[in-house]
């Protein structure tokens, strides 16, 4: 019975212990995990961060976090990174990624959660102990959290790779709070670092250059450089134009300095140099460098948020025309000096000498250089050989040219001078350096004999002597005709008229034909103004013979004087009512009483059987008067708007 | 090379030669002086003379001059055949022929070893001249070539990176055609504008639409030309076509300081403009400066 209380025991401790035996750390495996505040409010969100690093390939994956009932869950973000280590203590490469989740808590309460886990080389990892967490009802003021992280290494930022992956701890290390200690006590470079205000938040990309005027050719030295507060992954980098620029990079390993703490407005921020590059303008003006953009993820950045740097704008100018040495290349600035090697000194004519000439110095080492032209004197085919250094932040570098040259002439040939005039922006003046090459003493008589088996600058001058014009026509014999016509241009007159005259005869036309019909409308419509009516009425009345026909005559008269004096067709109107109707259009009572007196005698004269002549007579002179009358009315009164009549030509007695 | 500055000025043809100084005039007109003012065109007469007398070929006819030029350009004496095509060119004589075998001479100079710096130059001056006066000779088209190619060459041998040059936006545009192309074209369209003004006004409605399009179409067009033929009389009348005939030459500003940047290589062509005593105000592709007026060959202006 003792022995089976005992084999049941052992069962039992071997159940218990199994899997905690199981889940014990591969060898080299350093996991671990953090929360972020130990105290949060209800809705206030907080983070645990699992950090997994293992040495060997293999690399940790699917990071699990279970919550209890209460804490809503998001993530986990999982970033990559690799550690090196290089040291008398020993070299080891360990790979691990970094998880973070999001909690947030529903209700208050105490809250126990459990370590997060990660796979480890076929096996699941418990990331330490469980942790706990007080969550109190939401007050709704920003609350301080104390630093917990035990991460205090910064983000393996700049990795090459182009992907840059920041997993762990900057949330903790710089804890987003606004920073409490002065700025005094900053270095100097943090101090330089420093901004009074954030122009983004929790990640920005700055762009500083240690100079904004220049002279074209004097190097200006940039450098971008990444702040940030919180954890990111960089993607997605784009590099600025600098189309205006000759660029040289100044950084052997971008990403890996360290980085600096400096205060941003009221945060403390980390930067970290992302690029620094030397600049040389290739012309003058105000140049834009472009910005440095790249995509950054993070908790509390976003998901491929885009932040691109400032654009600094470099004033560039020409170096002073004063001074100038003639044959100064604009673009040539440095400090430099030319050494030279000339060998064999002694040669027969048509021989080669080599020339080696050796530029070196500080700035945008230049490309080619200046040689003496001397008659008989034949330079060929440089060979180029460079390298450029970067000493104490200044670009500089050495330049070699492989000359062969030939002297056809014997004698004690002088091969000359060669000179490099520059301008040097730190002393502000120029400067020429110059190598004297010396002479050389050719032996007359044939060329000297080749060396057996030698090859090179003789073989090559041979080729380069292959006669470039032979293939070019023979002469002319003879003055052949040819056409002298060439571009004779034309006259601004002629021009001008050829241009304009068309549309302007065209535009001039229409303009006629227009006015024209404008013209013809209106004198059809003059034709049929009642005044001109009356007015042609009144020759016809002067025309009527007997008294029926004076009568209609006169009749006419009166009614178109008054169409064209108050716009009424009187003809229409009943003659009893035609007076009032005419005060009502503004004609005073006399006046209409008149017109209703001649209109009536008209009337009594058309429809008697055998009028006198005498009473023919009277109307047309009443008519007359009357037509005056109305035609002096009409002039002293506003004109009617339904038809403005035009003045009653002849209508005085 | 004769004492030919480097300019135009040939002030005839070659069917009308620039008259010569009689030597009988000057016994005459001096019968009438006194015996003092006599003795003085004595001196005179006789300076003129010795300052005539080297250039033999002065007192010969364009024709003449060409026929020993190209004699002797056969017969390799290509100093005295250079002379006397120069001196044809001097006498005010033009012919593609003539430039032809001037720059063929340089050329064979060189060819035989007795080249003189500027001798490339003066070949691809002589054959743009050429060129100018005959668009259509093929051989001089490839002469050009070749001393291009070969100046090309002779700089990547000293070292020196190939330089083109390219002209600006407006430069580019208004040399697509001839200033009387321009001008041809401006009138043109402006035909076409009068006839869009007309069909617009008609009553037909298909012609009253084409006269739509056609008249904003034939305004633009005629925007679009009115400048670049301006241009291109500018361009005409304000600059002259050069060559560059010494192995390179710096721009300079007014005062004869460099303005920097790479000089301007040897038989490149370059447009002249305004001088001012011994400069001369060229633009080479977008760059403008001056330089020495020894420096450059001014082509036959058409």
């Amino acid at each position: 019975m003792r022995l089976a209380w005992l084999l049941l025991c052992s069962v039992l401790l071997a159940l218990c212990a199994g899997p905690r035996l199981a889940r014990a750390q591969p060898s080299g495996a350093d996991v671990s995990a953090s929360l972020s505040t130990d105290e949060a409010e209800v809705g206030e969100p907080f983070t645990v961060e699992l950090r997994a690093m293992v040495e060997g390939d293999s690399l940790p994956s699917d990071a699990q976090l279970y919550v209890p009932s209460g804490i809503d869950v998001s993530g986990p973000s999982v970033s990559t990174r690799v550690m090196s280590r290089f040291g008398s203590g020993g070299t080891y490469v360990k790979r691990g990624i970094g998880a973070t989740w999001q909690l947030v808590a529903q209700r208050p309460g105490s809250y126990v959660i459990p370590a997060p886990t990660v796979m480890v080389g076929g096996e699941r990892i418990t990331a330490g102990r469980s942790m706990r967490v007080h969550v109190v009802p939401a007050t709704g003021r920003p609350r301080s959290r104390p630093s917990t992280s035990p991460f205090g290494f910064p983000s393996p930022f700049g990795m090459p790779g182009g992907s840059s992956p920041f997993p762990f701890g900057i949330d903790s290390m710089l804890d987003n709070e606004p920073a409490d200690e002065p700025r005094t006590t900053m270095g100097e470079e943090a101090q330089k670092l420093a901004m009074p205000i954030e122009p983004e938040p929790y990640v920005f990309v700055r762009a500083i250059a240690d100079k904004t005027e220049a002279v074209v050719g004097e190097q200006v030295t940039l450098s971008f450089y990444v702040y940030y507060r919180a954890d990111f992954e960089m993607t997605d980098r784009r590099e600025p134009s600098l189309s205006d620029f000759i660029r040289v990079s100044m950084m052997q390993s971008p990403g890996a300095d360290a980085p600096i703490t400096t205060q941003v407005g009221n945060w403390r921020y980390l930067v970290r140099l992302l690029d620094r590059v030397a600049l040389f303008p290739l012309r003058a003006g105000k140049l834009h460098t472009g910005s440095l953009g790249a995509l950054f993820t993070g908790a509390r950045v976003g998901h491929r948020v885009e932040r691109s740097s400032n654009d600094l704008v470099v004033d560039v100018r020409e170096p002073p025309r004063k001074g100038r040495p003639p044959g100064y290349r604009l673009g040539d600035v440095g400090s430099y000096r030319i050494s030279a090697e000339v060998a064999p000194r002694e040669i027969a004519a048509d021989g080669t000498v080599a020339v080696q000439l050796r530029l070196q110095g500080i700035g945008n080492v230049p490309q080619s250089i200046d040689v003496p032209e001397r008659a008989g004197i034949e330079w060929i085919d440089p060979e180029r050989k460079g390298e450029t250094t970067i000493t104490a932040g200044r670009v500089g570098g050495w330049q070699t040219f492989g000359y062969v040259v030939r002297v056809r002439d014997p004698g004690n040939v002088y091969l000359g001078e060669v000179v490099l005039p520059t301008y040097d922006p730190d002393r502000k003046e120029y400067a020429v350096a110059r190598v004297d090459l010396g002479n050389v003493q050719v032996r007359g008589g044939t060329v000297a004999p080749r060396p057996a088996g030698s090859v090179g600058a003789d073989d090559d001058a041979k080729k380069e002597r292959a006669d470039p014009f032979a293939s070019i026509g023979p002469a002319k014999l003879s003055l052949r005709p040819f056409d002298r016509a060439g571009d004779p241009g034309m006259a601004p007159r002629t021009f001008w008229s050829l241009v304009l005259v068309p549309p302007m005869l065209v535009l001039l036309g229409g303009g006629l034909g227009r006015g024209w019909r404008a013209l013809r409308r209106r004198q059809a419509l003059r034709r049929q103004d009642p005044a001109t009516l009356a007015s042609r009425a009144l020759g016809d009345l002067s025309r009527a013979k007997g008294a029926k026909d004076q009568a209609s005559a006169a009749e006419r008269v009166v009614h178109l004087s008054i169409e064209a004096a108050t716009g009424l067709k009187a003809r229409g109107v009943l003659l009893t009512d035609l007076g009032q109707e005419l005060e009502n259009r503004g004609l005073e009572r006399p006046l209409s009483e008149e017109v209703c007196a001649v209109l009536g005698l008209c009337s009594d004269v058309r429809f008697e059987p055998s009028p006198d002549r005498a009473a023919g007579e009277q109307i047309s002179g009443r008519a007359r008067q009357l037509v005056a009358r109305i035609s002096k009315a009409r002039a002293a009164r506003p004109a009617p708007t339904a038809a403005p009549p035009a003045s009653v030509r002849g209508a005085q007695p | 090379m004769s004492g030919r500055a480097a300019m135009s000025g040939r002030a005839s043809s070659s069917e009308h030669p620039r008259p010569r100084a009689s030597a009988r005039a000057w016994p005459d007109r001096a019968g009438h002086a006194q015996p003092r003012l006599r003795l003085a065109w004595l001196l005179l007469g006789v300076a003129l003379g010795a300052w005539l007398a080297p250039s033999r070929a002065w007192a010969q006819a364009p024709q003449e001059l060409f026929r020993q030029g190209t004699n002797a350009l056969g017969e390799g004496k290509y100093d005295e055949a250079i002379d006397d095509l120069e001196a044809f060119a001097d006498q005010g004589a033009q012919h593609p022929d003539a430039s032809y075998n001037r720059g063929l001479g340089y050329v064979q100079r060189i060819r035989a070893n007795a080249g003189r710096p500027g001798d490339l130059g003066r070949a691809a001056a002589s054959f743009e001249e050429a060129l100018l006066l005959r668009p259509d000779d093929r051989d001089a088209e490839h002469a050009l070539e070749l001393v291009q190619a070969e100046v090309a060459r002779r700089d990547s041998r000293r070292g020196k990176d190939m330089v083109t040059e390219r002209p600006t936006l407006d430069r580019l545009l208004v040399g697509l055609a001839s200033e009387r192309t321009w001008a041809i074209s401006a009138a043109v369209f402006a035909l076409l504008l009068a006839v869009g003004l007309v069909l617009r006004s008609l009553k037909s409605r298909p012609w009253q639409i084409a006269g739509r399009v056609l008249s904003p179409v034939a305004l633009a067009a005629l925007l679009g030309l009115v400048p670049l033929y301006l241009g291109a009389r500018s361009v005409r009348l304000t600059s002259q076509p050069a060559v560059v005939i010494v192995p390179e030459v710096f721009l300079a500003d007014e005062s004869g300081a460099s303005l920097g940047g790479e000089p301007v290589p040897e038989a490149a062509k370059v447009e002249a403009g305004e001088k001012r005593g011994r400069l001369v105000h060229v633009r080479s592709g977008s760059r403008a400066g001056w330089v020495p007026l020894g420096t450059i060959y001014l082509l036959h202006q058409r």
